[in-house]
């Protein structure tokens, strides 16, 4: 043995280096949503662990209807009040109760909110009420313990088709990812570290639906709708963790057009039972507090718009503000804030409709934007238009041929204008991003053009063709054309 | 399948250090303990049909060594030595003719292999070329070593016997070679086997609608299949075996560089192909008794062969179309050296290997076709096909994309292959194996080298959800 010593140790070592090469390599296989994607759950948890222990006084949980319904900027930003929303897509309750206890290794919550849409039916063909996918986005960015360990380890008792070693494992389960490469995969650290919106996602539409009628408090005459065995049985978990660690639990639920009154019934029943406060927004006295407006404050029927969720985030961050500290400022929420109210400027640049004020818009450091003309955008030109364009740095507007521009951080790299076809390309966001663009007037066959990473972005449509870029978002922000008609701007998306 | 699972790989863990830390002459009964009882887990009431032909064969092997001691007449001998063989062949025959519906009972692994471990093994005891093993446990680790019952090589008593029953002491050396071999069984199996098995089951799966090109192009992945797949599991073996210091036969050498449809077999399947020489061809007189008498022992021996590998008549049919292809082989030789010579061609210039190789390879796929096919009539009619039907274009209009592989996956299986053929060709020019080469470099240019492979294996190998790894195709023999 004694001879054979150094070769062990040689052995141990290669095991340990592969060992290590094949988690690296497991890292860059797994399916990630940082914050250049809708529905950011791998940026909602790493940030989670960026947050100083102890910090966090309020914790949501739940589904897609509780992150798009919470957010814990605005309850900074109004209130003072340290919270984060550790939701996610098809949140199980399985999910929302090792969420929970792995959030108390870091932090001491005084409130839990519980969104309660999973307590029911949702998704039928699978025993965990959601699917395989979620699941993993739920859980695959949670770090390694003991709390994990059990988590996956009841997912695959209760859910027999998955299995333990697709998650000790990886690449077993997403072996063929390796084809479906982005830079996101290998820039995790990087855009591992970026802020997030602490697990809110913003939706900004509006379903602009009439017909919703507020639940009754006192519905007790329609009956009761069953919960799922197993989601109440983690509810019951979620419970009593709440009880031992002296935690406030309330059941809550974001306005939703299909949500039952005998749904809220039950969780009415359950709450009065275990002595539990429930605010649920589609009951009317909460509804009508907290004003309201489906069509306006819901994006699609079942998910909260930004404006319902500014209400209700108002609502919950008002009923709180004496039971939680509040008043605070913490560097933390503060730098979340920022790239918060720079992701609400992003989509409000989506909805302006006014020339002038969204060539200003476009004036920040982190746009690149690309402007070709289709055709004779002439009919744009005018003393305000000339003031905004010159407002960018740009020497003119738009002219009877060809024209187009490129800008990026406020920097003109391009602006040139033609007869026929004008062309450029470069590179943005330090080289990592390829552009060509093109501008063609009536000469030149009447066309325009925005290529960005091989694909056409440009809406082709006569006009000013605008696309905004965001170098810290990674992605393309809004694509927009402006053109002349009977004398008046107006703009298509 | 055995070698691809967890638990496999932990109780040969557990087995390794188990045996490393026994005094030496007690190690082959951890062998034989670890082999028994994987071979339980594995095998279930397969264990009951190993036990019988362990019998068979250690009294069979006694018996004989006394008749012989004892110089009881011969016609007696080879009467205890047919008693013996058919004893141990009734397993296999009843699973080739009767399709059992018992389950693990008549499927048991390794039950082809291990019936011609025990043929063999009576056949040179009556010979005289090995003596009887007295011991039964030894006997018994000779028969259920674990590493290569699964999928051979098939060992002879007198090669495997004495290192199985020594007791070896740790060797750096074994050690490392035989975590290369493994490494690479399953760099060949994940990566070249298994992905090139996704196109072969599409067409051979759906034959009706495929035809010409594509049973060509499935012919060829299917004897890269094949080989890759049999290979595999035989480093895998090699490799585990090698773990306990115990060397087992080559099984390979390059056979699709063969020059002809004998040299073929000569280098494929060794193990097989020379149990078949020694134990049927040359007893039935080989090639001692004129042309048409060993041309007819040819045809039987194939014959067994294909029976051997399967109870289908395709298998039947597979074996007899080698058999033809040596016997019109020799009947054309002449004729084919005066072409070449009316051609010019010099039959060592690269143009003659290039033919000589390349019609080799065609006839073998040819036979694969046979082989691989759902039935006799499904082979017979894919062959008319590929002769009947041209369809060129699939291998320019993206068709070879819509059979499983999309364009990344079927690159990772062309560079895959290439890998294997720059390895071989490598190999042929050295005289020496690449692993033994590697193990001789720089710790910095290994260590990449075997990182680099496991990664790969882990990145790019076929296994997990959706694409469960199949099983070693020789496995089911």
């Amino acid at each position: 043995m004694g001879r054979h010593r150094k070769y062990i140790l040689r052995m141990l070592v290669f095991f340990v280096l592969a060992i290590y090469c094949v988690s690296l390599v497991s890292k860059v296989l797994l399916p990630k949503n940082f914050y250049n994607v809708d529905w950011a759950t791998t940026s909602a948890y790493l940030d989670f662990y960026h947050m100083e222990r102890d910090s966090v006084d309020v914790l949501f949980l739940g589904s897609s209807h509780c992150v798009a319904a919470f957010s814990p900027v605005e309850l900074y930003e109004r209130y003072g009040i340290k919270s984060y929303n550790l939701g996610g897509e098809q949140q199980s309750l399985v999910l929302s109760y090792y969420w929970l206890l792995e959030a108390l290794r870091f932090q001491k919550p005084r409130y839990v909110f519980l969104d309660t849409f999973m307590l029911f039916p949702y998704d039928s063909s699978s025993p965990l009420n959601a699917s395989e996918a979620s699941l993993r986005k739920g859980i695959d960015f949670m770090r390694w313990s003991w709390v994990k360990v059990r988590a996956v380890r009841d997912i695959c008792a209760i859910d027999g088709e998955q299995k333990l070693s697709g998650y000790f494992f990886p690449p077993e389960r997403f072996h063929t990812r390796w084809k479906m490469l982005s830079e996101d995969d290998f820039r995790m650290g990087e855009m591992g570290g970026h802020e997030s919106l602490m697990g809110f996602f913003p939706l900004n539409f509006a379903c602009g639906d009439q017909s919703f009628e507020p639940l009754s408090q006192d519905g007790g005459l329609t009956g009761y709708e069953e919960m799922l065995p197993v989601m109440r049985e983690y509810l019951d978990r979620i419970t009593a963790l709440c009880a031992e660690r002296e935690i406030n639990l309330v059941l809550t639920k974001s306005p939703t057009m299909f949500y039952s009154q005998e749904a809220f019934n039950s969780v009415n029943a359950y709450a009065f039972e275990n002595g539990l406060e429930y605010i649920d927004f589609n009951e009317e006295s909460v509804y009508r507090a907290a004003g309201l407006e489906f069509a306006a404050d819901s994006c699609d029927t079942d998910h909260a718009s930004i404006p319902g969720a500014m209400k209700i985030s108002d609502y919950i961050g008002a009923w709180l503000k004496d039971k939680v500290p509040s008043g605070q400022t913490d560097k933390a929420w503060e730098k979340r804030a920022e790239y918060y109210r720079h992701y609400l400027k992003d989509e409000s640049l989506r909805t302006e409709t006014d020339l002038c004020r969204y060539l200003q818009l476009t004036e920040d450091d982190d746009y690149c934007v690309f402007l070709p003309a289709m055709g004779d955008a002439s009919g744009l030109r005018s003393p305000e238009t000339a003031e905004a364009f010159g407002s960018l740095g740009l020497d003119g507007e738009p002219a009877e041929g060809g024209y187009l521009a490129v800008m990026e951080a406020g920097e003109v790299l391009k602006e040139a204008w033609g007869e026929g076809v004008t062309e450029h390309q470069g590179t943005v966001r330090g080289g990592l991003v390829r552009y060509r663009i093109m501008s063609a007037g009536p000469v030149g066959g009447n066309d325009s053009s925005i290529v960005l990473n091989g694909g056409e972005i440009s809406l082709k449509h006569p006009g000013l063709n605008i696309a905004v870029y965001c170098n810290d978002g990674k992605k393309l922000i809004d694509r927009v054309c402006f053109y002349a008609e009977q004398g008046e701007i107006r703009c298509i998306r | 399948m055995v070698f691809l699972s967890f638990e496999f790989y932990i109780a040969v863990t557990v087995c390794l250090g188990l045996y490393y830390l026994t005094p030496v002459r007690f190690r082959f009964g951890i062998l034989l303990a670890g082999s028994l009882g994987m071979y339980c887990c594995f095998s279930g009431r397969g264990i009951l049909v190993l036990g019988a032909g362990i019998l068979t064969g250690y009294l069979g092997g006694l018996a004989l060594q006394t008749m012989r001691k004892r110089q009881v007449p011969q016609r007696d001998q080879k009467l205890c030595l047919a008693a013996g063989c058919l004893l141990a062949l009734l397993p296999l025959l009843r699973n080739r003719f009767f399709q059992p519906a018992g389950g693990s009972l008549w499927q048991a692994i390794g039950l082809s292999y291990y019936t011609l471990q025990i043929v063999g093994y009576l056949a040179d005891v009556y010979r005289g070329e090995t003596p009887a093993e007295p011991n039964p446990a030894k006997y018994a680790l000779f028969l259920s070593f674990f590493p290569q019952i699964v999928q051979g090589p098939i060992p002879r008593y007198g090669q495997l016997g004495q290192q199985l029953f020594s007791g070896n002491r740790f060797s750096q050396e074994k050690f490392s070679k035989g975590l290369r071999w493994i490494l690479w069984g399953f760099f060949l199996k994940m990566m070249i086997a298994d992905r090139a098995g996704v196109i072969v089951d599409t067409v051979f799966g759906n034959w009706e609608i495929y035809t010409g090109d594509y049973v060509l192009t499935a012919g060829i992945l299917y004897s890269i299949q094949l080989y890759t797949d049999f290979m595999s599991c035989v480093f895998i073996a090699r490799g585990i075996a090698m773990l306990f210091g115990v060397e087992l036969g080559e099984n390979f050498t390059r056979p699709y560089f063969s020059d002809s449809v004998r040299e073929f077999w000569g280098r494929w399947h060794i193990s097989l192909s020379s149990w078949l020489r020694d134990y049927i061809y040359i007893p039935l007189g080989g090639n001692r008794k004129g042309k048409v008498r060993k041309w007819i022992n040819l045809t039987l021996v194939f014959a067994v062969s294909g029976v051997w590998h399967g109870s289908g008549y395709k298998y039947l049919a597979w074996g007899l179309l080698h058999a033809m292809y040596q016997v019109v082989g020799e009947i054309t030789r002449e004729g084919r050296r005066k072409l070449y010579r009316a051609a010019r061609i010099d039959r060592e210039e690269l143009l003659a290997k290039i033919l000589k190789k390349g019609s080799t390879f065609f006839l073998v796929t040819l036979a694969w076709i046979l082989f691989r096919a759902e039935s006799l009539r499904a082979g017979v009619q894919m062959l008319i096909s590929l002769f009947t039907v041209r369809n060129p274009w699939i291998f320019f209009d993206d068709s070879l994309f819509s059979l499983g592989l999309d364009m990344k996956e079927a690159m990772v299986l062309l560079l895959s292959i290439l890998l294997l053929l720059g390895v071989s060709y490598k190999q042929s020019r050295m005289k020496m194996q690449l692993g033994e080469w590697l193990g001789r470099q720089h710790l910095i240019l290994r260590w990449g080298v075997y990182l680099a492979g496991i990664l790969c294996i882990v990145v790019f190998g076929t296994y997990g959800y959706g694409f469960d790894a199949k099983d070693f195709i020789y496995g089911g023999f």
